[in-house]
């Protein structure tokens, strides 16, 4: 598919309802400025992010409001997010990588995406298809999905702590000098700049280690 | 460190006497470079360390690097050494990185005892990285936290390479009738396939859980904002719903059918806990044998998530009943673990609840009471082992929910729906269902120990 997304893939992503997405573009949470603008990938991780919000009780409003305020705007600037470029379908990606969408569903499940028909990039395709070659070895579905359950353990506990840590000893620590909004953001976003860059080597430094 | 090595050198950097040391030289252990000791002999006399402390002889290992190389190639796979090594000291001061900071993160990495005072370049772009983290705010405590997540995560996940690879490719060729040079070259070349795929999918599996990580600080920025919640006092502290769900007869099962039919319950099990808690947004924090500790963002999803899996635990064929606990309230976060009194709640109720039931404290009702389609149902005071408070508790269930019948089997404690019956037994008045003969046949033949159905 191309780079622009229809609101029916939207949807379909996503499991919202096409009206719903339509209320949402109308009120700038998805989508460019202009209403004619195609859809991105970047709008996939916001309806993301909106269901979210809401399941957890924060209104619409107030989500609109620090939507406006381009506050999260660096979530989706992270330097490993693919902005662009194809994204398949489950079953697309099962038929381009020769792995069973069965496989490819209990990847999705573990990682905890669960949209009714969730998409798939390139770099996750990439994997995929190195994927096979643990069925090539032998290797039998329940050890894959073993496989799959350590990595995302562990890494999710991995995940989890770089980000509490950042926000008990950084962020909150800015917090406490009460700065005004724009510089708090901006101090915040200089620490998470510096150290970001460090977790991917540090995460290979520690698995070397191990092996 | 030089390119050549002493054997007096070799014991001060091991430990091992030269004598020992003169003797695997003399059995082709070590040494085996042109007949000169190199630094690559510190991996080799570590390897022979740790498999003398795993009791396996030395004439084995002599016999195994004969017959397969075993040691060399072991070796062999590891990068090449550092041109120098450096003290602890030194590589803290190249790095900047203050020695008690250095310390503290070399023995909380596991590296101490790994590596002893031998550093390597890697290691100073290590402590670098600490470094910046350090000028970042992060105090000591944070960075050891950090290092002890790391590192047992990252070693949790390299040995499960490790040994799923000897498990279903190296064993596999074995019994396929491979052997000698043979083996090890097509193991070799298997390894070679795999190796450059690890590390990829270390970082896709990472970059994963990171975002899911940042979109949880959003949304706890947002709830802040919001006056859903409020902020912390001290670091780490959360509020959080906590939840012990497990089997409630997994322990009988075991022993009853075997480690292997138990593993297969275990993966059903583990999928649908696993599958549920992301669903509900939940967090796995541990899981040990079939007990699982959860945490959510709020109450009310984790009254949810466990009547999710009730439900379809109660779906699965010949599958024991599971049990759970959940408090809401303050809990400490601390080496990728939750702590706290609060904890502790959750975890004894887990322990009192019986089959079926999903027991919760009057802080998750509170929390939870406008649940759709869910009533809790009021069991009165209780007191939980360990704790010297009692607790008024709630059974929360599905509004209306009626739960089928099914027997429960005495021996193994599966539940069985009527056409899942095996075997049926009376027994001083009364029907005994087991899911298989095998059961039958231990229940006859002492049925005292199956009389009263246990929980574990």
């Amino acid at each position: 598919m191309g780079d622009g997304l229809t609101i029916e893939r939207l949807a379909r992503y996503t499991g919202e309802p096409e009206e719903r997405l339509r209320e949402w573009r109308s009120r700038g949470i998805i989508g460019g400025d202009d209403a004619r603008d195609d859809l991105s990938l970047d709008d996939v991780e916001r309806v993301k992010l909106v269901q979210l919000f809401l399941r957890r009780g924060i209104n619409l409003d107030a989500i609109v409001e620090t939507m406006r305020s381009n506050s999260f705007d660096w979530f989706y600037n992270f330097p490993w997010r693919a902005s662009e470029g194809p994204i398949y379908s489950l079953a697309e990606a099962a038929e381009l990588t020769g792995v069973r969408v069965e496989v490819m569903e209990r990847f999705r499940e573990v990682m905890g995406s669960l949209g009714p028909d969730d998409y798939v990039g390139e770099e996750e395709l990439a994997l995929m298809r190195g994927w096979t070659l643990a069925a090539e070895f032998g290797i039998p579905d329940e050890a894959q999905f073993e496989m799959i359950r350590v990595y995302a353990d562990n890494l999710d506990r991995v995940g989890e702590a770089e980000q509490r840590l950042f926000r008990f000893y950084v962020q909150q620590r800015l917090n406490a000098e009460e700065l005004p909004p724009q510089e708090l953001l901006a101090r915040s976003q200089a620490a998470a700049d510096q150290l970001n860059p460090l977790v991917e080597p540090i995460i290979l430094y520690f698995h070397r280690r191990g092996l | 460190m030089p390119d050549e090595l002493t054997l007096g050198d070799l014991a001060r950097y091991t430990g091992e006497p030269e004598e020992r040391l003169a003797e695997w030289r003399s059995r082709g252990l070590i040494g085996t470079d042109r007949d000169r000791l190199t630094p690559r002999d510190l991996e080799r006399v570590r390897l022979v360390q740790l498999s003398l402390r795993h009791g396996i002889s030395l004439d084995t290992m002599v016999e195994a690097n004969r017959t397969q190389r075993l040691i060399d190639r072991y070796v062999e796979m590891l990068p090449e050494p550092s041109e120098r090594t450096y003290s602890l000291a030194e590589a803290a001061e190249i790095a900047g990185l203050d020695l008690d900071v250095a310390r503290t993160m070399w023995k909380n990495a596991g590296l101490a005892a790994q590596q002893g005072e031998e550093l390597r370049d890697e290691d100073i772009e290590a402590f670098r990285a600490f470094k910046t983290y350090s000028d970042a705010g992060f105090p000591l405590e944070a960075l050891a936290e950090g290092t002890r997540v790391f590192a047992d995560s990252l070693s949790r996940v390299a040995e499960m390479e490790s040994k799923l690879f000897h498990f279903y490719v190296h064993e596999r060729l074995k019994a396929q009738g491979l052997s000698g040079d043979e083996l090890i070259r097509v193991t070799d070349a298997a390894g070679e396939m795999s190796r450059p795929l690890l590390e990829p999918t270390l970082l896709w599996f990472h970059r994963k859980a990171w975002e899911k990580a940042i979109r949880e600080d959003l949304v706890m920025h947002m709830a802040e904002e919001a006056g859903l919640l409020q902020a912390s006092e001290l670091p780490g502290q959360l509020q959080r719903a906590v939840v012990f769900i497990d089997l409630a007869s997994f322990t009988p099962m075991t022993e009853a059918m075997g480690d292997v039919q138990a593993a297969h319950v275990l993966d059903r099990f583990s999928t649908i806990v696993r599958e549920s808690t992301n669903a509900w947004d939940g967090r796995l924090v541990k899981q040990i044998g079939d007990a699982f500790m959860l945490v959510f963002p709020d109450a009310r999803s984790a009254v949810a998530c466990c009547l999710e899996i009730k439900s379809r635990v109660a779906r699965e064929p010949q599958f024991p009943a599971l049990r759970a606990g959940i408090h809401w309230g303050s809990l400490l976060y601390r080496d990728g673990d939750y702590v706290g009194s609060n904890v502790n709640i959750a975890s004894r109720l887990a322990n009192d609840a019986e089959r079926h039931q999903i027991l919760v404290t009057p802080e998750v009702r509170r929390e939870a009471r406008d649940l759709p389609e869910v009533e809790f149902v009021r069991l009165g005071k209780r007191n939980l082992k360990g704790l010297t408070s009692s607790f008024e508790l709630f059974e929360a269930r599905a509004a209306g929910a009626q739960e089928a019948e099914r027997a429960v089997d005495p021996v193994c404690g599966t539940e069985l729906a009527a056409a899942e019956v095996a075997a049926r037994l009376q027994i001083e008045g009364a029907e005994r269902a087991f899911c298989s003969e095998d059961c039958l046949r231990k229940f006859v033949s002492s049925p005292q120990t199956y009389m009263g159905a246990a929980n574990g």
